[in-house]
């Protein structure tokens, strides 16, 4: 019976094909003459295929959703916390930054060479179709605001992010990597920028 | 953009990454974020049964990893020092839940209907939710071995660095836990 209970720790490394080729040839040696085991072995695969029914993946995460609540988390944190040990400027990453961030990728998308030719902007044809507003001068970005908004950095950031989200969103459906790899400075300047062109379209 | 994709190729290691964090880095936190969010999400899963809960116990996670990350050693690694705090925090919860709704398997036991109920997808969550009050009573350690060795597919060396126990007693801990399950889920055979 002791022997019995040594040899039952193994089977379920016997069932999933992991025992040492020593081990096993023990293990069938065993069941061949022990009934005890046998029905053990039958009652352990049974188990085992009860489990796999339920062994679907875990419900799926929204990742960026996720850091983003991480992020808040610790922003919160840290806001009631009397003296952090680090002293981290997080870089403004909320939700609603993500989104105005997502929000001017599709804008930029749409013309970003037409908005960077200051002054060239036709506003009776896209790209102000986003607006809503084709065709209308007076509610359309002027000048000024188009020159203040994309500085060169400004365009340098959103064309790095064109390209990162063209090449890694669509071909590794994984943006939120694209997204993590922003320096700090780097967001903060696209976020600003952004942040002001929304309001604009505002 | 050629630095940026060479970045991206050759991805930093952990201890890179926790090396520039504790210099100040943040954006290196939030890439040990993005790598091990869904493992730690299936992990706390799998030990609380329970999606919401999850969530928001996998994020608080990541926020006390946050806070002690200054701490590391660098003794194990960090997939390891991450699961110890994903383990330690769904016990907790778990056991705060316990007492909240004193879950009982045996009242559970009590009120299953026949086995041949006719509605196949009901018997299906019932067979989920037997499943759930079975791992969920099991005791803490026989529930840690069994999620790791069983959904994580660990080998047991690796549990070991987890949770600091030797091979032995935890094959042992393994076997006990699989013996528990069979008993709780033999109306389901």
């Amino acid at each position: 019976m002791k022997e019995c209970k040594k040899y039952q720790e193994l089977l379920s490394e016997y069932l999933t094909g992991e025992l040492s080729s020593e081990f096993k040839e023990k293990l069938d040696q065993h069941l061949v003459t022990c009934p005890y085991c046998q029905a053990e072995l039958q009652e352990l695969k049974a188990t085992f295929e009860i489990l796999e029914q339920e062994k679907k993946s875990a419900p799926a995460i929204t990742e960026l959703d996720f850091l983003v609540k991480v992020r808040t988390k610790i922003d919160k944190k840290q806001t009631s916390s009397v003296s952090p040990v680090f002293q981290p400027k997080w870089l403004g990453f909320s939700l609603a930054g993500v989104l105005v961030i997502l929000l001017a990728w599709s804008l930029f998308r749409v013309d970003i060479s037409h908005l960077t030719k200051k002054g060239t902007a036709d506003t009776k044809t896209p790209p102000y179709d986003y607006l809503g507003q084709t065709g209308q001068n007076e509610t359309a970005l002027s000048e000024y605001e188009l020159s203040q908004l994309l500085t060169p950095e400004t365009e340098e950031s959103l064309d790095r992010l064109y390209l990162q989200v063209a090449e890694d969103y669509y071909q590794k459906e994984d943006l939120v990597t694209v997204l993590a790899d922003f320096s700090q400075s780097d967001f903060k300047i696209l976020e600003n920028r952004i942040k002001n062109i929304n309001l604009n379209i505002k | 953009m050629s630095n940026f994709i060479d970045k991206k190729m050759v991805p930093d290691s952990d201890l890179e990454l926790i090396e520039k964090f504790q210099k100040g880095e943040q954006h290196a936190f939030n890439q040990l974020v993005l790598k091990y969010q869904k493992k730690v999400y299936d992990l706390v899963y799998r030990m609380i049964r329970n999606n919401q809960d999850a969530l928001d116990l996998a994020q608080e996670v990541f926020v006390k990893a946050y806070y002690n990350l200054k701490d590391f050693k660098r003794e194990s690694a960090f997939y390891t020092w991450l699961y110890r705090i994903a383990l330690n925090l769904s016990i907790n919860h778990t056991r705060q839940k316990k007492l909240r709704q004193m879950v009982s398997f045996f009242e559970l036991e009590d009120s299953l209907p026949a086995k041949n109920n006719p509605a196949q997808e009901l018997e299906q969550n019932q067979i989920s939710s037997a499943i759930d009050q079975a791992i969920l009573t099991l005791p803490k350690k026989q529930r840690s071995v069994f999620v790791l060795r069983y959904y994580d597919q660990l080998p047991y060396k690796q549990i070991s660095e987890v949770l600091g126990k030797t091979e032995g007693a935890l094959k042992a801990s393994y076997f006990q836990a699989i013996k528990k399950l069979q008993k709780k889920l033999k109306l389901y055979r």
